[in-house]
């Protein structure tokens, strides 16, 4: 499973209208094709990194399914849905990544994604610059999910890595969810601890955004 | 007074090391200038957006200072290592804003490393709407510091700052704010803010006039820190 992760800077007058539009007219829409599914939304909190920006995933089944995706933002049906969207935003990065079929939200599939109303939840995106080849970093993550204690901090959810591998960024990121707000507060009481549950990789660089889901976001 | 704020970017695993050095060399080195003051080490905390990085904050009393730190430092033996140490730097000159806070209650600068706990940081660098810096001072003095510590969810501004010419990006704001209830972090961090507070007319939407874009690091103080 291919996944589309796209990383808005949106206008900050512009946030309640542009998670509004996500929730009721772009991630509907994209489940109009069979190929593709929205999978999850999520801001960064206020006090957790850049302001006002949120971190949007698509789950695309395959490489056909892709270009229909790309047509249909172009100029499809979701294209003035698209354009709307873009007037929110200050930029938009877009980066097309291989999603580990290990990773439990890949576990039912494309048809695993659908929007339904839950409490927010806090999870950490942490993106990885890597040394060595990206699939030993993938692997070495598959390790460390399949070992994690039940009490850790955080728990691995996802996985993904460019499409390109290591023509593209060595860059692998892990999608991980706070066990609660308690093992959060816990983690700020011991400020110079790492958090248990997070995905080591020695010698690579590391960026993390802290983010929340939305209430209707598919991944939460 | 003025202060030199870096950020350095270190390579993975040289953490320890690299704040060993700044306590055990680099602060002495900088306070044997005149005028000098070693004043804040910190780094990031584990869920911080930029990781590994150190975070330090020298104040000059005067520009004499200044200039004779430059002098004195810019080639010398301690700026090797520390260069040799880090794989980046962004330097800003920072000056305090009038109604600065750290200021106001005449914070003092221990000469040497201070043992004490940690303190939490939200460190904000806010660059304001182009042509919107005085509406954003202006804003801060009157609406932000007549919030309450309620009002603020337990964060208190600390430090507030601006990059003055040669230092850095222009305009640009820094706030230095002190988490003081761990419940109410969590609860920012972790919670949505009620659709009320964003409403046409709230304060928040009229803040959004003078800025909406900053990068916010969750850093801590370390436990030497002459200021913590």
């Amino acid at each position: 499973m291919l996944l589309i992760q796209d990383v808005h800077i949106v206008i900050g007058r512009e946030e309640l209208p542009f998670d509004d539009a996500y929730q009721s007219t772009f991630a509907p829409g994209v489940a109009g094709d069979p190929g593709t599914r929205f999978a999850g939304f999520f801001w960064a909190p206020h006090g957790g990194g850049e302001g006002y920006e949120a971190v949007t995933l698509t789950a695309v089944a395959d490489v056909d399914a892709l270009a229909r995706h790309q047509e249909r933002l172009a100029t499809g049906d979701l294209a003035d849905a698209w354009l709307s969207l873009e007037a929110k935003q200050r930029s938009l990065h877009s980066s097309l990544h291989v999603l580990a079929d290990w990773s439990p939200i890949a576990a039912n599939g494309i048809d695993g994604f659908t929007a339904h109303e839950h409490p927010t939840a806090l999870f950490r995106l942490d993106s990885y610059t890597v040394d060595g080849p990206v699939a030993d970093a993938v692997d070495a993550v598959e390790a460390q999910f399949r070992s994690a204690p039940d009490d850790a901090t955080v728990s691995i959810i996802a996985c993904w890595s460019p499409f390109l591998g290591d023509l593209d960024e060595p860059v692998v990121h892990v999608l991980s969810k706070l066990a609660s707000d308690e093992a959060l507060k816990a983690a700020f009481a011991e400020p110079t601890k790492p958090w248990s549950g997070v995905a080591v990789l020695p010698g690579a660089r590391r960026l993390t955004r802290l983010l929340r889901s939305v209430t209707w976001s598919p991944v939460a | 007074m003025m202060y030199l704020h870096q950020i350095h970017e270190v390579p993975p695993g040289t953490e320890d090391t690299f704040e060993a050095f700044v306590r055990d060399e680099w602060l002495p080195a900088v306070n044997a200038n005149d005028g000098a003051h070693f004043t804040w080490f910190g780094r990031s905390t584990s869920s911080a957006r930029f990781a590994p990085e150190s975070i330090t904050i020298v104040a000059f009393d005067d520009m004499t200072s200044f200039d004779a730190f430059a002098a004195g430092e810019r080639a010398s033996a301690v700026t090797q290592v520390l260069r040799d140490r880090r794989l980046g730097v962004q330097t800003r000159l920072l000056r305090p804003i009038d109604y600065d806070p750290w200021t106001t209650a005449d914070t003092q600068i221990p000469e040497g490393p201070q043992e004490g706990k940690p303190v939490i940081y939200m460190h904000d660098f806010v660059p304001p709407v182009t042509g919107q810096m005085r509406g954003y001072v202006d804003m801060m003095r009157e609406r932000y510091m007549a919030l309450t510590e309620k009002d603020l969810s337990g964060v208190v501004l600390r430090a507030s700052w601006q990059t003055v010419a040669g230092g850095g990006p222009m305009p640009e704001m820094f706030n230095l704010s002190e988490i003081l209830d761990l419940d109410a972090l969590v609860a920012l961090i972790a919670h949505e803010i009620p659709r009320e507070y964003k409403a046409m007319g709230s304060w928040m939407w009229e803040a959004l006039a003078t800025r909406d874009q900053w990068t916010t690091r969750l850093a801590r103080s370390a436990t030497w820190s002459p200021v913590k």
